[in-house]
């Protein structure tokens, strides 16, 4: 009886652990793609300076929630992210005409992370 | 290295707690669904070894999960006979009353050659001599031989005597075993009796059985 009791906290515990990965990871991509459309309000107002300081606030955002993502989703997934956002910066100062791609690039990225978490039906078959 | 190092060692404490949550059986006692868990959480456990860029929890979540639905799917077989017919499947006779049925063999996909194989192994070379046969869920096959084929028993014999338990092992490599010396109540003293006079002691007995009646038998260290 005692291993059926383990395996039933095992199996309660893992969902609460997954409901949980959901919840931190929604509120994590939210705000990264809060700052990236803040770089890019900034950016396109014509204030460089703010949205230097925005692209900066972002890349620090992504330090941090790229070590909590490592422990849920493939390296290579965070990896081709860690490429678009070391980009944003470069892109404000130099004024270069695909930051706005590069932004809605995270964005999308940020969201499909997000959206692969779901135990929806076209993630789960 | 270091990852796969330490990945490697975490998932062997966790394969080693998996397996005793699974609890004990021999590989040939397996059911076909813990013969595809057991297959099917080795290949999981080399993933995140195999690629570092996989995070562990990818190896360590499904196999607790497969593990813990086992034991869970287990528990509930003990407690339904419909649930147990769906994870195990039922024993499927083949010979009833001597007779070959071809229809449950087919059924089955049992062939001949498995059944001879499996009489063979069983010391039975005719098949005449079987009177009833099944095929178990696990694949292996039951068999019952007819009368006059079946070894003599001591029941045939009229030979009577009390059944007992067999011996046991209380002294393993120089150390008492509390457990077995609780069961067979043997005290320390009377082991340590015991092996005075035959001129010895714990630490110099390799093995040491008692049996239920304190019959013993003693190996000696080299």
């Amino acid at each position: 009886m005692s291993r059926v009791i383990t395996a039933i906290s095992i199996i309660t515990a893992i969902i609460a652990y997954s409901v949980f990965a959901i919840f931190v990871i929604r509120s994590e991509t939210s705000e990264l793609i809060s700052s990236a459309d803040e770089v890019r309000m900034y950016n396109n107002s014509g204030d460089t300076a703010n949205a230097a300081d925005a692209a900066e606030r972002l890349s620090d955002k992504w330090l941090g929630f790229e070590k909590k993502m490592s422990v849920f989703v493939r390296d290579d997934r965070l990896t081709e992210l860690s490429k678009a956002i070391s980009k944003v910066r470069p892109y404000v100062t130099a004024a270069n005409d695909e930051l706005n791609a590069e932004l809605e690039n995270i964005s999308r990225q940020l969201w499909l992370l997000y959206r692969s978490e779901l135990p929806a039906w076209y993630n789960i078959l | 290295m270091s990852v796969v190092f330490l990945r490697a060692v975490i998932l062997y404490i966790l394969l080693i707690f998996t397996v005793r949550l699974m609890g004990k059986r021999q590989i040939g006692e397996l059911q076909p669904s813990e013969l595809a868990i057991t297959i099917l959480i080795s290949n999981i456990a080399t993933l995140p070894v195999e690629d570092t860029g996989l995070p562990l929890l990818t190896g360590i979540v499904p196999i607790v999960t497969l593990a813990s639905l086992d034991v869970i799917m287990s528990w509930l077989g003990m407690k339904s006979r419909l649930v147990r017919r769906f994870t195990c499947g039922k024993p499927v006779i083949i010979i009833n009353n001597g007779v070959l049925d071809q229809k449950s063999m087919r059924s089955i996909r049992f062939t001949i050659d498995d059944l001879s194989e499996s009489l063979r192994s069983q010391g039975i070379f005719d098949i005449s001599e079987v009177q009833f046969a099944v095929v178990e869920t696990t694949g292996k096959l039951s068999v019952y031989q007819k009368y006059k084929y079946r070894g003599v028993t001591n029941e045939d014999m009229e030979l009577k005597k009390k059944d007992s338990d067999p011996p046991d092992i209380v002294i393993s490599d120089g150390e008492l075993v509390p457990e077995v010396m609780e069961r067979l109540s043997v005290s320390s003293e009377w082991i340590d009796n015991t092996l005075r006079r035959e001129r010895t002691s714990v630490k110099n007995v390799f093995m040491m059985t008692v049996s239920p009646d304190k019959k013993y038998s003693i190996i000696l260290k080299n």
